[in-house]
């Protein structure tokens, strides 16, 4: 288990410590509850860190071209994750790249201009925005229990504004086009402007 | 541990094998300066795959192998090289190749065909046929180390001459067919008919226990060779595997950034492979082989464990 946000940074950088020793590097972009604590808006732990997307880095100042994995995390990463796990005492896909099946249908627009690029060793981290992680949790919250969901609990640490959920909601609709759940999506919705005013 | 105490194990480890490596070769018929004589049994294809694979360090090595080769071809087990070669690191392929092509040459022996040809480019230093071999001359077989080579020159060149000389060396104790494989390098599956063989000719004797283990009446073999002295099958193979592979990956590792957690993981991966290197040498380590929190410190381990592995290689060479 990733304690905090202190043991997920010591993984990536033992992670990224073994990538450099043995001549490899990767760049990757990661969501998810090991995203939102990296970027310090919760502090809870999380069993793994979801990998949404490849990086390749381009000359100068220009941002990483991201990718869609592949279908298996490439062997020279996924040996040195495996080693990781066993000596931090993690699960063995503690690093996976389960969220990349959001590549079916598409990525929040202009995603890769909002990553903010962390290194550790030869790893290369990018963690998805604030901005991006609530199109992405809205579409969680959507999908799941209701308001004691982590995904929701999440969307609320997120705080997000009016302008930031119209515009998650617009992309979450177009992920599924299906009545029941735009509706599902709206209560959603009403649930996190209801709580909003509420805290504050 | 730090770049500075890694690169001393690197060297101290280095440096021992490089003098094991000149007694031994002394031994077998090199010309070197040494004054001593070889304290254990000569491993002739282990011996030449270290001298190329720790030639940078030391670069007459590499031509007294290819003079030796050249001038004793007919005591090197092509097959066996081919096999022992897997355990050293894949960059001395093209010295290999180099020396076979040399013996091909100069030696005018054909059975290193198959190692002569290569993807990778060979030195054209490796090809003056003008260059007269200067370094080697053939072994004195009555040295107790040069046992391999005497019994292979009587019997022939196979596994059976490799494993009569494991089992003289090991002091009149018997070992399993998987254990005679462990340490000779061939396969169990080579071994089996072979050591049966031995056994049917009476050679070496098969005890009744299960599983089967092998061994031979010392005394009849000494008095058979006609020597007091039978020196100590001390697994060079592995001993310079470790050497090798070590030297090699410091050497890839370079001009990286090597972190300690980064070497101790790659310590304790070297100290699990070699677990029986270390044992002969008195080093008892408390390992398991997945956990980093259970190996203490694996960089500083590593570093006591070569230190007195330097010490056995002193002493046993």
């Amino acid at each position: 288990m990733l304690h905090d946000s202190k043991a997920t940074e010591s993984a990536l950088q033992a992670l990224g410590e073994l990538l450099e020793s043995r001549g490899e590097s990767f760049g990757i972009v990661v969501i998810g509850g090991a995203a939102l604590n990296l970027l310090g808006i919760v502090s809870r732990s999380t069993s793994d860190v979801d990998i949404l997307a490849f990086a390749r880095e381009r000359a100068g100042a220009a941002p990483p071209i991201l990718f869609e994995p592949p279908q298996r995390m490439p062997a020279a990463l996924a040996d040195a994750v495996e080693q990781v796990a066993r000596d931090l005492n993690l699960l063995p896909n503690w690093l996976n790249i389960g969220p990349a099946l959001q590549w079916r249908q598409e990525l929040p627009p202009d995603l890769d201009r909002r990553v903010e690029w962390r290194r550790f060793g030869a790893l290369h981290v990018g963690l998805a925005s604030r901005y991006d992680l609530i199109f992405f949790k809205l579409y969680a919250a959507a999908d799941s229990t209701g308001p004691a969901s982590r995904h929701f609990q999440d969307l609320m640490a997120l705080q997000p504004t009016d302008a930031e959920l119209e515009d998650a909601a617009r992309w979450v609709r177009e992920q599924d086009v299906s009545p029941p759940f735009h509706a599902v999506l709206d209560t959603v919705i009403a649930h996190v402007r209801q709580h909003r005013e509420e805290d504050t | 541990m730090s770049a500075s105490i890694a690169k001393k194990t690197h060297n101290r480890l280095v440096e021992a094998t490089v003098g094991a490596l000149w007694v031994q070769w002394r031994a077998v018929g090199g010309m070197t300066s040494v004054d001593r004589s070889a304290r254990s049994t000569v491993d002739p294809e282990a011996l030449v795959l270290c001298s190329l694979a720790l030639a940078q360090h030391e670069r007459r090595l590499e031509d007294l192998v290819r003079d030796w080769s050249v001038v004793n071809s007919d005591l090197l087990s092509v097959q066996r090289i081919k096999n022992v070669a897997r355990t050293f690191p894949s960059s001395m392929a093209p010295q290999l190749a180099t020396v076979a092509k040399g013996i091909m040459r100069d030696g005018k022996d054909a059975r290193w065909r198959t190692l002569a040809i290569t993807e990778h480019r060979v030195a054209r230093s490796a090809g003056n046929p003008k260059r007269r071999v200067q370094k080697a001359t053939t072994p004195d077989l009555s040295q107790p180390a040069a046992i391999v080579l005497r019994l292979r020159l009587g019997i022939g060149i196979g596994n059976k001459a490799d494993v009569l000389s494991f089992l003289l060396g090991s002091a009149g104790r018997s070992a399993t067919v998987r254990e005679i494989a462990a340490a000779t390098g061939y396969t169990v599956h080579a071994l089996h008919r072979t050591v049966d063989d031995l056994a049917r000719a009476r050679l070496i004797r098969q005890t009744d226990d299960g599983p089967a283990r092998y061994g031979l009446d010392i005394n009849a073999w000494r008095a058979l060779l006609e020597t007091d002295t039978l020196s100590e099958w001390c697994n060079w193979l592995h001993v310079y595997s470790l050497s090798a592979e070590f030297d090699y990956w410091m050497q890839e590792t370079r001009g990286r950034s090597v972190s300690e957690y980064a070497f101790g993981v790659r310590a304790r991966e070297f100290m699990v492979q070699y677990r029986d290197v270390f044992r002969r040498a008195g080093v008892t380590l408390p390992l398991k082989a997945t956990s980093l929190a259970s190996s203490g410190d694996p960089g500083a381990l590593f570093d006591a464990a070569t230190e007195q592995l330097e010490k056995w290689m002193t002493e046993r060479a």
